[in-house]
């Protein structure tokens, strides 16, 4: 589902991470990312143009599956592609490239429509997408739970979001039903919009939140830096959340030290109870075998012929063309995007929660497993909390 | 009738501790509110000096194992419990926790789903819901209760305590939040309206519990002391290993095969008993055993059984072995030698009374299984009937085995000549030890009376046997 939303996303220009809901996306996939619980098998395929099914089953203490359909207006074509062919950076979350923020142009106004029914309970979940202007859509997610007998009780939660963006600021305001939650999330680029060249951005946001039935209020505001070093390309993304009612400061440091490694750290402190937590993570990827990653360029490594090619190309070098085109940066980018990588590993721990989560994704044949084990070292000696296999198929 | 509670008893180190872990666990069991992000546990604990007033007014039912009543219970003392705990504060946290746990309410039994569904619909918050917590210190004290309790007491369903009505009159809550007073009201309320609670539903079920496991673990323990002290009373068993320590595993599968055998000859498929051999079941008077009686006593004739005291009051259990012996060998020499399965036999004792007789011994009627002529000294017939087909020609002493076996096996090796020329010994080595005295006595009488029933029937004895003890 979540790639079928990105692949929406992506083809109708409209930029998931600009913003404040996803602006500790990187942090959050790393130091927090979900470990599969159970046996869980999905097979999802595209049915015709415009609309995918999917089944799962899965097995944790019983067995329990579910259906769900989905439906765009416009064909994903472009992006979408199965589990064989797509590949591992495109479907696995990790280290968040961000990239300039742009005024999104669409010309149509697609939908997208989701539904999933879990079987044997019967709970329904569904999802609308629906871009309303070039620049704004409107997000729709509800649950419901039918009274199947006496013991159950029915339960409908709705939640509503109308989202607004350009290349300066993003809006979102969301209602939910449950509790009557009124919510506003907003994120402001400075110095946006930006040449392409400069690939470094600075956000300062901020989210209001009230639950009027329960009076429970909520609010953080946050700033974002996210660059690239100049010589090597490598980008790094720092970020320091304060919700000052509460008193919690956090902030995290993000850096892809190379295109196989990411790591983070974050460090949350209290002002009013004086708690700290550090949490550390990191990703791990791995090449093919086949495939090799270009070696960098070492000039003196090189053939004689090749060097004096080089030199004859580096007169007649414009400056303006070396920065498009031998930029560092892009080439980092690029060549993240083209590594033809084989499985990823991610790890984290927690200092307060005592709390180690490793995860493995990778692909098999044509398939595409994760699996993960989630352990707990509070009381001496580590014990097992979670642990689980993901096997995921689609055409 | 009056109960007497010492107050001043369960002012003890011990029991308040003992309580407080009770409590400690009481109070973490079950899950935990999402408001609270830890244990709760108990600082200070005080029963105070002051104790409650308890007034029957109905004992419908006592026995040894069951009780019911009516009191009426009152109390306005200075107990006091402190607790301890830490709140979170972080608003959307908890909310972020209450849609989850709505479901889970509302739909008991599909929790994966549930979580599924409430990852779905969580608003993503960022830094908003981060961790806040508030230690909190609790102390409730002055408590004043009344109420009307009803108390049904049972051995095996446990105990049943009912609040007629509302038991908490009062109570005194102060806490970190007192100098905020609309917090401090809060609590108050809260902590009086979940007392009441505590007292109408949790305290009973869990009084419930509690009991259920300490008659259900004293039964158990009882039945474990019971199996102690049985043990305690039998012999040291030997083990193979005490035989040889070296290697105690050095005996030929033959021998362990026989050892088998030899064990399991001594089962019988009597009803009413565990394991019935000789010794454990006490309503079987075994061949052997009247055999053993015969041979120790003085002279062996069938009218006249005399025992000593000395015959039943020296000797230890392990010259019983021998009587067991006796049984075993004798049914392993059948198997062996003859050809004839062996056999048990049964002994059927209906007590009638005989009418018109003078003596009141019960009528016995003896059974036994099919006698295989060919094999006279193995064949086993019951003394009983040896006995009444024993013409008055023969010999004091019949020969067929109810001599002990183990003298047949003797003498089979020092003399190998017929089984008949047994030697019967002067004196027999049957020693009883003083526990089995009482046992002795009722076989014998048993015995006596088999031997009496059959008295009249013959014609050879005219006065009942007299016997000695």
């Amino acid at each position: 589902m979540e790639y079928i939303q990105k692949c929406f996303y992506s083809s109708t220009n409209w930029n998931q991470y600009n913003s404040y809901s996803t602006f500790l996306e990187t942090s959050k996939q790393i130091l927090d990312f979900p470990v599969p619980s159970g046996f869980n098998l999905n097979v999802s395929a595209k049915n015709a143009e415009y609309s995918y099914s999917s089944v799962s089953l899965s097995q944790f203490g019983e067995l329990a599956g579910s259906f769900s359909y989905l439906y765009s207006s416009i064909d994903l074509a472009p992006s979408y592609s199965d589990s064989k062919s797509a590949s591992l950076q495109s479907i696995i979350e990790g280290y968040r490239l961000l990239s300039p923020p742009k005024n999104p142009t669409y010309d149509k106004r697609p939908a997208l429509l989701y539904g999933k029914m879990y079987l044997p309970s019967q709970f329904l979940e569904g999802m609308l997408v629906k871009r309303l202007s070039e620049n704004s859509q409107l997000l729709v997610k509800f649950i419901n739970t039918p009274k199947l007998n006496k013991l159950s009780n029915t339960t409908t939660i709705m939640n509503l979001s109308y989202q607004r963006q350009s290349a300066k600021s993003a809006q979102e305001f969301v209602f939910s039903t449950n509790e009557a939650l009124f919510g506003l999330r907003y994120i402001y680029n400075l110095g946006a919009p930006t040449s392409s060249m400069d690939s470094s951005l600075f956000s300062v946001g901020c989210e209001l939140w009230c639950a009027t039935q329960s009076l429970a209020p909520g609010m953080s505001t946050g700033i974002r830096y996210s660059t690239h070093l100049t010589s090597s390309g490598k980008p790094l993304t720092m970020t320091l959340v304060m919700n000052p009612l509460l008193g919690s400061i956090e902030s995290t440091y993000a850096i892809k030290t190379n295109i196989l490694s990411t790591f983070v750290s974050k460090y949350s402190f209290n002002i009013y109870s004086y708690e700290s937590d550090l949490s550390l993570g990191c990703h791990l990827w791995r090449l093919n075998a086949s495939s090799k990653p270009a070696p960098d360029y070492n000039f003196n490594k090189l053939e004689e012929i090749e060097q004096k090619r080089l030199v004859e190309n580096f007169k007649h070098i414009k400056p303006s063309k070396l920065m498009l085109d031998n930029n560092s940066t892009t080439q980092f980018v690029n060549r993240h995007e083209t590594s033809d990588f084989k499985s990823s590993l991610k790890c984290s721990t927690s200092l307060s929660k005592k709390q180690v989560s490793l995860l493995w994704e990778g692909k098999f044949k044509d398939w595409l497993l994760s699996t993960g084990v989630k352990m707990d070292y509070k009381d001496q000696g580590l014990r097992n909390v979670g642990y689980g296999l993901d096997l995921q198929y689609s055409s | 009738m009056s109960f007497q509670i010492n107050w001043e008893a369960i002012e003890k180190q011990s029991f308040s501790s003992y309580t407080r872990e009770l409590l400690n666990e009481a109070l973490n069991s079950g899950k935990r509110p999402n408001i609270l992000s830890s244990d709760i546990k108990i600082m200070d604990l005080n029963f105070g000096h002051i104790s409650p007033d308890f007034e029957i007014l109905e004992i419908g039912d006592l026995g040894p194992d069951r009780f019911r009543g009516i009191f009426k219970f009152k109390y306005d003392g200075d107990a006091s419990v402190t607790v301890n705990t830490k709140v979170s504060a972080s608003p959307l946290r908890i909310y972020n926790d209450n849609i989850y746990d709505d479901l889970v309410d509302k739909n008991k039994g599909y929790k994966r789903d549930c979580q599924q569904l409430a990852e779905f619909v969580k608003p993503q918050f960022n830094g908003s819901d981060s961790d806040f917590d508030i230690p909190l210190n609790l102390t409730l004290g002055k408590f004043k209760l009344s109420s009307i309790i009803i108390i049904v007491f049972n051995k095996t369903k446990g105990l049943t305590l009912v609040f007629k009505n509302d038991p908490l009159e009062s109570i005194e809550v102060s806490s970190t939040f007192d100098r905020i007073k609309p917090i401090a009201k809060f609590l108050q309320k809260t902590i009086e309206t979940q007392i009441s609670e505590l007292f109408k539903e949790f305290l009973p079920s869990y009084l419930y519990k509690f009991s259920l496991k300490y008659t259900t673990q004293s039964l158990l323990q009882f039945h474990q002391d019971l199996l102690n002290e049985e043990q305690d009373i039998e012999e040291k068993r030997v083990l193979l290993k005490d035989l040889d320590p070296e290697f105690p595993l050095r005996i030929s599968p033959g021998s362990l095969m026989r050892l088998t055998r030899l064990a399991s000859s001594r089962q019988t498929l009597a009803l009413g008993g565990a394991l019935s051999c000789d010794r454990m079941n006490d309503d079987v008077v075994t061949k052997s055993f009247a055999n053993a009686i015969l041979a120790s006593s003085d002279n062996l004739s069938w009218n006249r059984i005399h025992l000593r005291n000395s015959d039943v009051q020296i000797g230890s259990m392990g010259n019983k072995l021998e009587i067991i012996k006796d049984l075993q060998a004798r049914s392993f020499f059948k198997n062996a030698h003859d050809g004839v399965k062996p056999k048990r036999r049964v002994v059927k004792l209906k007590k009638q009374r005989v009418s018109g007789d003078t003596s009141s011994f019960a009528e016995t009627s003896v059974e036994s299984p099919p006698l295989s002529a060919s094999s006279p000294p193995s064949t086993g017939s019951t003394l009983v009937e040896e006995e009444t087909e024993t013409p008055p020609e023969r010999p004091l002493f019949p020969q067929p085995n109810y001599l002990s076996s183990l003298q047949f096996k003797l003498a089979k090796k020092t003399e190998p000549g017929p089984p008949t020329a047994f030697k019967v010994p002067e004196k027999p080595t049957h020693h009883i030890d003083k526990l089995e005295h009482l046992k002795i006595q009722s076989r014998r009488l048993k015995l006596d009376k088999l031997l009496a029933a059959h008295q009249p029937s013959s014609p050879f004895y005219d006065s009942p046997p007299p016997y000695y003890l």
